[in-house]
């Protein structure tokens, strides 16, 4: 008879407050379960929206101090041909790089000859664009509906414009608009282009003015044969702060000084939702916690209540305080566990039931209705089993100290 | 008071221990100034009236109780010096104890309820069983050894917690009132096999009981009276 056998009998005397107390974990651990799979679904349709629609990759070197001072002085962070062919030659030499590709940014009116309003334009490559837009985020590659332009074939004069700005200017496919912004030296320049096509950016902030040009039609533009900004997606985006730090470094090594902002960093949206939905979490958490924290006391405060004299027997016969201790901390732990054991297959029912009804929502900061579904994370999952675990030993502890502690006279003498 | 020598060989002896209890600003004294020396192999009873302390003797006599004052030695172990855990450990080797209600545990079968005892001190599980299916042998419980407390009668309830007062092999075993809860047949018989198991283990057994026949059956009875030792004989 070993503490896992004996303790696991001892759930077994009281079957129905064992049951409440196994289900009251269960239950915590399905809604943490649900609220967790929905977020990460959230979070990950944000990260895709910001690496993919929004052409953020998931690193962008610019210039030190670009971020600072670039609109102010655009001409003076601009990687001049040369420099920007280095950049690309040592990012595109490290290993975990999957693609590199130059970018750059302007601002200014756009008008279908009867209105204007504001853009801001960004100038992609279009065959790094193909690759970036079938980058892999949390195992989905490329995100639905995505346009870019063709790889192959292309006009260079032609644009994909913000779904949103394509409805304010009401442009379609085909027709013209005309780009009205300044060289970076400061001198208006326009041009006439043709609209290929429009799609949802995924943010409401950028689908109302966002604009995806060709490099070379924006290099012209703007004057330049540089660019502002590398954009660098990686094999394995996990390990992006490594990444960083070593391109960082090869660069400074090849004469290059430059600043790294990672995807989450540019993307101020995403940063508001995760911290503001982490906030929900943890609370939520901790409330769940805190009520199966009391359950589990509550039980084994009768527990022990309901066998003081046993606990006073077994201290009589030669058990130790922390082997009592020790025998109502596994009692609780196997209800913690089995709780948590319960609760998985049911959280995979609703997940599997919310696949099958397809309900689909518009997340909070977006543009774009995504799947109601939930993604899971074993590390999350896991991390909820253990702190349940931990909180159903803690409320043993908290109980089974006591009565421990008592005198074995006094436990005897009760009941 | 009376200094009580039972026999010359020295297992247990006390020097005038009382205990008192705090009943709100009351205190009551149970036990009053008690010298008494046990020696080891012993069949002894303690007789008294209710109230009389017989019970907080036995207590302090099986170490799950401390008293207010006065020395408590085993073995020349002077055991109000060791800590809690110590002090368990003590028990758990050299103190058996039958409870007048048995206080076996239920969900353990007759085997594990004797096993218990030894798997506290950490003995292997496969000894611990083997130890305790001998005992329950010994005490007429081999047919029994799966029985949970329930299934059983409460001769054979008592039978199981001699035989894990006994497992452990230790110096002396502590009843209260052993045969309070059975017949008059039962009682006899769980007398005659204490009585055995003193004279083939040597073991000391120190038991309290109101009934008579088993006072004339001990080798020594100790009385005790509103917390005085009376009188031996």
């Amino acid at each position: 008879m070993n503490y896992l056998q004996f303790a696991y009998r001892n759930i077994l005397r009281h079957r129905r407050r064992s049951f409440v107390t196994i289900m009251t974990v269960c239950l915590g651990f399905v809604a943490l379960g649900v609220l967790g799979g929905f977020l990460n679904n959230i979070f990950s349709r944000l990260k895709g929206q910001a690496v993919v629609a929004e052409r953020f990759g998931h690193l962008t070197f610019a210039k030190k101090g670009f971020y600072q001072n670039g609109k102010l002085e655009p001409e003076k962070y601009l990687w001049n041909a040369k420099e920007l062919e280095t950049l690309l030659a040592v990012v595109r030499q490290n290993i975990d790089v999957e693609l590199a590709t130059p970018r750059l940014r302007m601002f200014g009116v756009t008008s279908n000859g009867k209105a204007s309003t504001i853009f801001v334009t960004e100038a992609i490559v279009p065959e790094d664009d193909q690759k970036l837009i079938k980058t892999n985020v949390d195992g989905r590659s490329g995100i639905e509906g995505m346009v870019t332009f063709g790889a192959r074939n292309r006009d260079n004069s032609s644009v994909i414009v913000g779904s949103e700005l394509a409805s304010m200017l009401k442009i379609k496919k085909g027709q013209n608009v005309t780009l009205l912004t300044s060289t970076k030296d400061g001198v208006a320049n326009a041009v006439d282009v043709k609209i290929s096509g429009d799609y949802n950016t995924g943010n409401p902030a950028t689908n109302d003015k966002f604009i995806l040009s060709d490099f070379s039609l924006a290099q012209n533009l703007y004057d330049t044969d540089g660019a502002e900004r590398v954009i660098v997606t990686l094999k394995n985006p996990e390990n992006i702060e490594i990444v960083k730090a070593q391109l960082i470094e090869e660069l400074a090594d090849a004469g290059l000084q430059v600043e790294a902002k990672t995807w989450d960093e540019l993307s101020p949206s995403y940063k508001k939702v995760t911290t503001l939905f982490g906030i929900i979490f943890r609370v939520l958490t901790i409330i769940i916690s805190v009520i199966v924290l009391l359950t589990v006391l509550n039980t084994m405060q009768m527990v022990v209540s309901e066998r003081t004299k046993e606990i006073g027997t077994m201290r009589a016969i030669g058990m130790l305080r922390g082997q009592v201790i020790k025998l109502f901390c596994v009692e609780g732990l196997i209800m913690g566990v089995l709780g948590c054991l319960l609760a998985i297959p049911i959280l995979f029912a609703i997940a599997g039931l919310l696949q099958v009804m397809g309900i689909s929502f518009v997340p909070p900061v977006a543009s774009v209705a995504v799947p109601l579904v939930m993604m899971f994370k074993i590390k999350n999952l896991l991390l909820v089993f253990a702190l349940f675990s931990v909180v159903a030993i803690v409320s043993s502890f908290l109980v089974s100290r006591k009565i421990a502690a008592q005198q074995i006279v006094d436990s005897l003498s009760r009941g | 008071m009376i200094q009580e020598v039972i026999s010359a060989t020295k297992l247990i002896d006390f020097e005038g221990v009382s205990k008192t209890y705090q009943l709100g600003n009351q205190r009551i004294p149970a036990l009053k100034g008690i010298d008494l020396t046990i020696e080891s192999g012993d069949f002894i009873a303690i007789a008294g009236p209710s109230g009389s302390g017989k019970s907080t003797l036995l207590n302090l006599l099986a170490l799950i109780d401390t008293p207010t004052s006065g020395d408590i030695r085993y073995n020349n172990i002077d055991v109000s010096t060791l800590s809690d855990d110590e002090r368990t450990r003590y028990r758990n080797k050299e103190i058996g104890i039958v409870f007048q209600n048995y206080n076996l545990i239920p969900v353990l079968d007759a085997l594990e309820n004797v096993a218990f005892a030894l798997q506290v001190q950490g003995v292997p599980t496969k000894e611990c069983l083997k130890r305790a299916e001998k005992i329950l042998r010994e005490v007429g419980l081999g047919t029994h050894l799966h029985h949970r407390p329930a299934n059983l009668s409460g001769g054979q309830k008592q039978r199981v917690a001699i035989a894990r007062a006994l497992v452990t092999n230790p110096s002396v075993v502590i009843a209260d009132e052993p045969t309070a809860a059975l017949d008059s047949k039962t009682g006899m018989e769980i007398l005659e096999l204490m009585k055995e198991l003193n004279y083939t283990k040597n073991t000391t057994f120190i038991f309290s009981t109101h009934d008579n026949r088993i006072i004339d059956s001990v080798h020594h009875v100790v009385y005790i009276e509103d917390g005085f030792l009376m009188n031996r004989y």
